[in-house]
């Protein structure tokens, strides 16, 4: 009993407080509620602030209710923005409410609950969903990109199943840096499953001050997503739709079999080797000369439907929605699907003392998987790479086989991408269910309990079915071989909150104490074999064994883990100048050893509305707020049972298997040893946070925006740590080892015509800035290679102390030699020469510190993938019927290494090559051509690093809106056509594929391994409503 | 009554509240753990399993283990020239490497995971009960014989390597120091001799591949032999002389139909039945021209094809080694046919269309295919080299006209000419330079660390530089004769363990 006092001692002070204010008494009133338009609202909620006391207005917007003559009336309405009312002694007022306001009063979604957005002490973005819903995406997290001060989001993948990264307030650790979703009070890792059309709001939580509510999983920032409710009044009908035409942004020119016969050639020649250059390029009567990148990419089409219906009466309100979004990808039998239905409801009982609101929701995506390299270590093996290395000799297509691809001549080499790409059906359909019940009950004397309990499951199935065939030895598929695989993930949170809000004369107090508890279990099934007995046979069943080069495997896996949290959270305001906050959160998490279970996180902030104080007169400054934060939150994705010294065992990995017998293909025997190490001291990764902030409206409203400066010190940062090999472990164990520091700055602005006028205008400006520095990694010398752009060999970027995550570490160059005179002058102190293997034509390299060698000790740090300033401009204007959304986004000083072109400078595919430096060429920047490269002109340096800066134009769109007395007549209330381009225009100077397409691991970020190209789209759409 | 639903709703959140934090403690259903290992035969099994397992490489990937370990190991040797356009290896050969190569750390990690794993087996094994005394001493003595080998191609490689021999498992303790190569060539042989004592000279034909008595010997003779302690050395290869016998064919070493067989001493094992897990290696594509459906990662070097092409039969002829090593332009020579395994292709289908003339033979065999891979064993010890060891041991003890009829059971096996006539200096000079390469010829191990053997030795000590630049090695000007006998201890190691001093000039 004494731990139950203990864990609700805050809450018992509140209910003490709570018992101590005023009863009420008073005199009637009467009033009407209605929109802007005038239209009645009814079922809107009417509320004498600070009590309970409150009512629910009729089907004509009306309602009576007894209140003092001094009370101030909150009012809101599904769908409205609330407004507060001083009675001052009328007795019969009519309150019309705005659809979506804008200003101080708007409500900004927090952690558990809900601010004005004038009380808010904390750096918060909100996203204009208006701007959202003219974006032709399927992908929240593509939408996001440039709407949000401080939400980096880069593209990733041109792959439609694929989703971007989301980074907020750049990388703030070595760690999984992926922000925290909140979907309906559902937190969770994701939110690609959320149809964009169903979001009512989105909230990123980026100082310690909002995000400290969130704890233990909040280092990345938090995004709020609320779904849309329906709105009081009469059923409606929204239906939107678009169609877009996807063109590949294709700006690599290859060689064609001609002038690859040429180069290659030359390159042998230039050897002046034993080696004879390749059969294929001596004759060029021979061979086809295939455009591959041509056969294996396509014109994409995506589209995407939704229809709503919506509507709410006094006690019950909801929203009903249907989504398709399809995109066929631009590379062949490649894409994605996905269809949602959402229902969301709110009942409201007790005379609106008891809301309840179920959730449901379903999505299903059908993709076709594509094996873009992303994340960190060894580059393994790119697709993209591959067709663009095959060598135009190879003929595509051969009538005369069955399936119709052809076999190289072997001469060619094995393999045939567009063939295997097609043959091979490699599918997924995921089921994402999400239940969510929330019941909110007005308590008395400003108190109200919330419960809510969620469900989030995931069903997961994916195949891949590969018939018999051959395109050369290496390309060779002898028998038809299927592989499945299902999971199932169930996760579940409860939560309890008891919040209070009171005002005493001027002193605003509004409390908050929640307990949550959330499970998630994973399971599942992978199965494979190599042979099945027909191809005509889709499943499992139809696997047999006809000799040892046959198997059927199956594998599985099952964990879980936990969470339970106590948080608070108290906000006081003195007459709405003075604002304070205070946030504590205690997490206890499965994934840490009994020592470090719990981790406690806090923040503290506060605000001062200078616009409020009776000294401010300045007229067009219509609000000056200082705000400042300062707390901690955490971080805890990591991998389960780190803790625990396991034995590691698994049949079908071959790791630690070996064959034993006398037999020819002998019998594999399993083994099984410890092959990784615990670390009993696991701990929590904290992040402390300083924010100091402006929030400001000029003009009446007409200039709005915020500025926040923030620099983070990230503490016993857990990552995969390197240790010696000697120990006989290669995994390398988690722990506690490094620190960082993150600082950076946001500015949003906006400016909005005032007045109503035919031509409206506003525009949005977000710029944002961050740079980290790693200040303890290990010990002092201590640090991480990574960014292979060849399988494990040619590492891009170091991490270590001082410098910042992941930066790019390389061999300085500088030109090329265009003489032998210039070789033979690159030398050291003593007179021997640098590059002994060079000739005229390669890269010089510098010996930067000047010890008279050139090796690794020459390299040096040069930057980093992150951007140094990322901005987004929206501008929208209408006129009459007519609107036009112009979004522009840029992002300024990241770097890329060109691992794409390194790769076609080696296979001599790039059509650079043919500008190559040789004597009758010697001004050309492009290194001479030589096939053993004695001159390591491949070694990772500068030559392949490039500014990728840039700006985009990344959606346009007009659109028109027919006259209401025109559609009236066919029942429509709302009907607009629009017609738009998506990354229409893109300025910069990376000649890789995109600059925007990066690598998703921390490591590795800038480094381009050639990923699944980005494309161009025009887009027609229409909304509609009934 | 709203207050007494309100009460309740409170009570039932201080409920959940005062469970305790027994809902964070949750089993792994995935892993057994130390605390629950260790017990049984079969674990005993699984752990010496493993340790073999390591002979894979690091990661058990046999990616890894050609392209990471092997190349670092062989590319250096004279016998090789590796395709200048691959990056594997390629630093290293050329000798202008550097510590962040990623070979020699994949190299390092396969052996000390090998090594690690041993430590586990030797601590744990002991104390399983239910086991009879003499299987928990075979095991460990398996483990012994492992740890051996791995620390062999460790002091040889890279000279100063930490000694490790428990196995550490707290993450603070992990950065051991270099200790001194003789304390690392005593424990080798310490391990040998106690391996030697309990090991079977024999297993079950489920079992055969496990480390043998012979196994040990031979081992055990091969570390005198490069500690040039010729007369232990030859009365080692002694004990197993006429214990094993030549295969009659050449070829058979490499193709995987005498696994294990009478030749056989030591290899490690893959195979093509996938029924379990995968333990294919390419080594067939790695070889082989790219008109014959290979992917030319190294070739014979200019050297060992004129080396080789000396080494005739009585009438005149090539002999079988030099049929079984390389593809070349000959009516006799021919290759198999990946794609129908039953098939010789003979050279002169596929003359004037690849990139070199000349082509390794030795592993390119299409045998126990797994789908395209192949599962044959590749050989660390075979009896053919240790006739070749004993005949230079028995030299270097004045024994040299039985030293040659060693050698010339080796060359009759492949019908070449019997040598005769050869004095001491002689015999060494062609056993170093025609003898063991022309048999030898880019086997996993053997010819780089005889460069280095002799290079460091103090018996007719010949220099590698001017061996490489005398057989026209490719870059043989770049090497740097107290830098490059040795691997550079790899940077990603030293970065993670500050204990280590980086060796000589890199």
């Amino acid at each position: 009993m004494w731990k139950l006092f203990r864990g609700n001692g805050l809450l018992l002070v509140l209910l003490i407080s709570g018992f101590a204010a005023m009863a009420q008494s008073g005199k009637p009133l009467k009033g009407k509620i209605t929109d802007a338009a005038g239209q009645a609202i009814p079922g809107a909620s009417i509320q004498v602030k600070g009590t309970s006391n409150g009512t629910a207005s009729g089907v004509n917007g009306q309602f009576t209710l007894t209140v003092p003559d001094n009370a101030v009336l909150v009012i809101s309405a599904m769908g409205f923005a609330s407004r507060e009312i001083p009675v001052a002694g009328q007795s019969d007022i009519t309150v019309a409410l705005e659809e979506s306001s804008k200003g101080l009063d708007e409500v900004v979604v927090v952690g558990y609950g809900t601010q004005k957005k004038g009380d808010v002490t904390s750096a918060i973005s909100t996203v204009n969903t208006k701007n959202l819903s003219k974006q032709p995406s399927g992908n929240i997290g593509t939408m996001l990109q440039g709407q949000a001060a401080g939400v980096i989001v880069s593209s990733g993948t041109g792959n439609p199943a694929a989703n971007p990264t989301v980074l907020v307030r750049g990388l703030n650790s070595i760690n999984n840096d992926n922000p925290l979703y909140v979907v309906d009070g559902i937190p969770q890792g994701y939110a690609y499953d959320i149809n964009p059309n169903d979001i009512e709001s989105v909230s990123i939580l980026k100082d310690a001050s909002a995000a400290t509510i969130y704890g233990a999983r909040a280092a990345g920032g938090v995004i709020i997503i609320t779904t849309k409710k329906g709105k009081s009044g009469e059923p409606r009908i929204n239906f939107n739709s678009y169609v877009s035409m996807h063109r590949l942004n294709n700006n690599i020119d290859l060689l064609d079999k001609f002038a690859m016969n040429k180069v290659v050639k030359e390159a042998y020649a230039n050897d002046g080797s034993s080696s004879a250059p390749p059969i294929y390029v001596q004759d060029d009567s021979k061979y086809a000369n295939s455009d591959w990148v041509g056969a294996y990419m396509k014109k994409g089409v995506e589209q995407k439907h939704d229809v709503d219906v919506s509507g709410a009466s006094e006690k019950i309100s909801y929203r009903l929605s249907l989504g398709h979004w399809e995109h066929s990808g631009n590379v062949i039998n490649s894409g994605s699907k996905r269809d949602n239905i959402r229902l969301n409801t709110e009942i409201r009982l007790m005379n609106n003392r008891l809301k309840i609101s179920p959730i449901f929701s379903y999505t299903r995506f059908n993709n076709k998987n594509f094996g873009d390299v992303t994340g960190d270590g060894g580059a393994g093996f790119s697709p993209i790479m591959n067709l663009y290395n095959t060598l135009p000799h190879k003929r595509i297509f051969d009538a005369s086989v069955p399936n119709g691809y052809a076999k190289p001549e072997a001469e060619l080499g094995s393999g045939n991408p567009v063939g295997e790409m097609m043959l091979s059906n490699s599918r997924s359909a995921d089921d994402h269910l999400q239940f969510n019940i929330a019941a909110d009950l007005k308590l008395w004397k400003g108190f109200s309990y919330n419960f809510s309990a969620g469900r989030n499951i995931v069903n997961t199935f994916g195949f891949t079915q590969t018939p018999a065939y051959d395109f050369g030895a290496q390309a060779l598929v002898e028998n038809p071989s299927r592989s499945e695989s299902r999971g199932r993930t169930e996760f579940q949170v409860f939560t309890h909150l008891l919040n209070y809000e009171q005002t005493f004369g001027k002193h605003n107090v509004k409390a908050m104490y929640g307990f949550s508890r959330e499970k998630s279990v994973s399971q599942g099934t992978t199965g494979s074999g190599n042979h099945l007995s027909s191809p005509l046979i889709e499943s499992l069943s139809g696997l047999i064994i006809d000799g040892t080069s046959d198997f059927v495997r199956a594998n599985g896996w099952n964990y879980s883990s936990t969470l339970q949290s106590y948080f608070g959270r108290v906000s006081y305001n003195y007459n709405d100048k003075y604002f304070l906050q205070g946030s504590l959160r205690r997490d206890g998490s499965s994934k840490f050893g009994p020592l470090n279970r719990y981790g406690t996180f806090y923040s503290v902030s506060g605000g001062w509305n200078l616009h409020n104080e009776s000294f401010f007169d300045v007229p067009w400054i219509s609000e000056l707020k200082p705000r400042f934060s300062y707390g901690s939150v955490g971080n805890q994705n990591v991998a389960n049972f780190q803790y625990l010294a396991k034995i590691y065992i698994a049949g079908s990995d071959g790791l630690l298997n070996y064959p034993f017998g006398s037999a020819l293909s002998q019998q594999v025997y399993v083994g099984a040893i410890a092959n990784s190490l615990a670390n009993n001291n696991i701990k929590w990764e904290q992040t402390s946070t300083l924010n100091a902030g402006l929030s400001y409206s000029f003009l009446k409203g007409a200039i709005s925006g915020s500025f926040d400066y923030f620099q983070s010190r990230t503490s016993d940062m857990l990552a995969e740590t390197p240790i010696p090999s000697s120990s006989g472990i290669t995994a390398m164990p988690l722990t506690n080892i490094a620190d960082m520091e993150n600082k950076g700055w946001e500015l949003t602005a906006t400016y909005r015509q005032p007045g109503a006028k035919a031509f409206y205008w506003d525009v949005t400006v977000n710029l944002s800035h961050s740079r980290n520095k790693i200040i303890r990694l290990g010990y002092d010398e201590g640090m991480i290679a990574d960014g292979f752009v060849d399988f494990a060999n040619r590492g891009t970027t170091i991490t270590r102390k001082g410098e910042a995550l992941a930066s790019f570490y390389l061999y300085k160059s500088s030109g090329i030699f265009r003489s032998q005179a210039e070789v033979d002058a690159h030398v050291n102190k003593g007179g021997d020469k640098l590059q002994p293997n060079a000739a005229p034509g390669d890269l010089r390299f510098d010996d930067t510190n000047g010890d008279g060698e050139l090796n690794d000790e020459d390299k040096q740090i040069m930057g980093n993938g992150l951007p140094k300033l990322d901005y987004g401009v929206t501008f929208n204007a209408a006129w009459k019927n007519f609107d036009l959304m112009i979004f522009l986004n840029g992002k300024q000083g990241q770097k890329m290494y060109n691992g794409a072109k390194m790769f076609l400078y080696r296979f001599y595919r790039s059509a650079d090559l043919v500008n190559a430096w040789s004597p009758s060429n010697s001004g050309s920047d492009i290194y001479r051509l030589s096939n053993e490269d004695r001159n390591e002109n491949l070694r990772v340096s500068d030559y392949f690093l490039e500014d990728a800066s840039f700006l985009r134009l990344r959606n346009l769109q007009l659109g028109y809106t027919l006259p209401q007395e025109l559609t009236k007549k066919a029942h429509v209330d709302r009907l607009r056509i629009y017609a738009g381009a998506f990354n229409l225009l893109t300025f910069t100077k990376y000649t890789g594929f995109d600059p925007d397409l990066s690598n998703t691991g921390i490591f590795s970020r800038g480094v381009d391994r050639g990923y699944y190209p980005m494309s161009r789209s025009f887009v027609v759409g229409v909304n509609v409503g009934f | 009554m709203k207050l007494k639903i309100a009460v309740l709703s409170f009570l039932t959140a201080a409920t959940f509240t005062a469970c305790s934090d027994k809902y964070l403690e949750l089993d792994d259903k995935q892993n057994l753990t130390e605390n629950t290992f260790w017990t049984t035969r079969q674990h005993a099994l699984q752990g010496i399993t493993a340790t073999y397992g390591a002979l894979q490489a690091h990661d058990g990937s046999k990616w890894t283990w050609f392209e990471e370990v092997f190349t670092t190991l062989n590319y250096k040797g004279d016998d090789i020239d590796n395709n200048k356009n691959e990056p594997y290896g390629k630093n290293l050969a050329a000798f202008v490497n550097s510590a962040d190569e990623s070979g020699p750390w994949g190299l390092w990690a396969t052996c000390y995971a090998g090594i690690g794993r041993a430590n586990q087996v030797i601590e744990k094994v002991p104390s399983i009960n239910v086991m009879t005394q003499d299987e928990r001493n075979q095991i460990v003595g398996e483990a012994k014989f492992l740890r051996a080998y791995n620390y062999f191609l460790l002091v040889n490689g890279f000279e100063n390597v930490p000694l490790v021999l428990k196995f550490e498992k707290d993450i603070t303790k992990l950065q051991a120091p270099q200790a001194s190569a003789a304390d690392v060539w005593a424990q080798i042989e310490k391990d040998l001799t106690d391996a030697e004592a309990v090991l079977p000279p024999n297993y079950t034909d489920a079992y055969k591949g496990r480390a043998t008595k012979g196994a040990a010997k031979a081992l055990l003779a091969k570390t005198y032999l490069f500690r040039e302690k010729w007369a232990l050395a030859e009365a080692k290869f002694r004990e197993i002389y006429g214990q094993y016998t030549l295969n009659a064919n050449y070829v058979d070493n490499f193709n995987g139909t005498k696994e294990n067989g009478p030749e056989s001493i030591f290899e490690i094992q893959f195979s093509g039945d996938r029924t379990v897990s995968d333990e294919r290696h390419p080594f067939n594509f790695e070889v082989r021209p790219g008109v014959l459906d290979g992917w030319e990662l190294l070739y014979p070097s200019d050297w060992l094809v004129q080396t080789l092409k000396n080494d005739k039969t009585p009438g005149g002829g090539f002999s079988d080694r030099v049929y079984g090593t390389i593809f070349f332009d000959d009516p006799q020579s021919a290759m198999w046919d990946l794609n129908t395994p039953a098939n010789l292709v003979p050279y002169a289908d596929v003359k004037g269309t690849m990139v070199r003339t000349v082509y390794f033979n030795k592993y390119a065999y299409p045998n126990d295919r797994g789908g395209a891979y192949v599962g044959y064993n590749i050989s660390v010890i075979r009896y053919a080299d240790v006739l070749l060891m004993l005949a230079e041991a028995a030299n270097e003890n004045n024994k040299t006209a039985e030293a040659i009829g060693f050698v010339n059971e080796v060359r009759v096996r492949s019908h070449a000419a019997p040598i005769a006539g050869l004095n001491k200096d002689q015999l060494r000079e062609h056993i170093r330079h025609t003898e063991r390469p022309v048999e030898l010829a880019m086997e996993w191990g053997i010819r780089w660390f005889d460069l280095m053997r002799w290079a460091r030795g103090t018996t007719a000590k010949l220099n590698v530089k001017s061996t490489l630049q005398l057989h026209a090695k490719p870059s043989a000007a770049n090497y740097v004769e107290d830098k490059h006998i040795r691997f550079p201890i790899p940077l990603k190691e030293i970065s993670v363990n500050p204990l280590l001093k980086q060796n000589n000039l890199y």
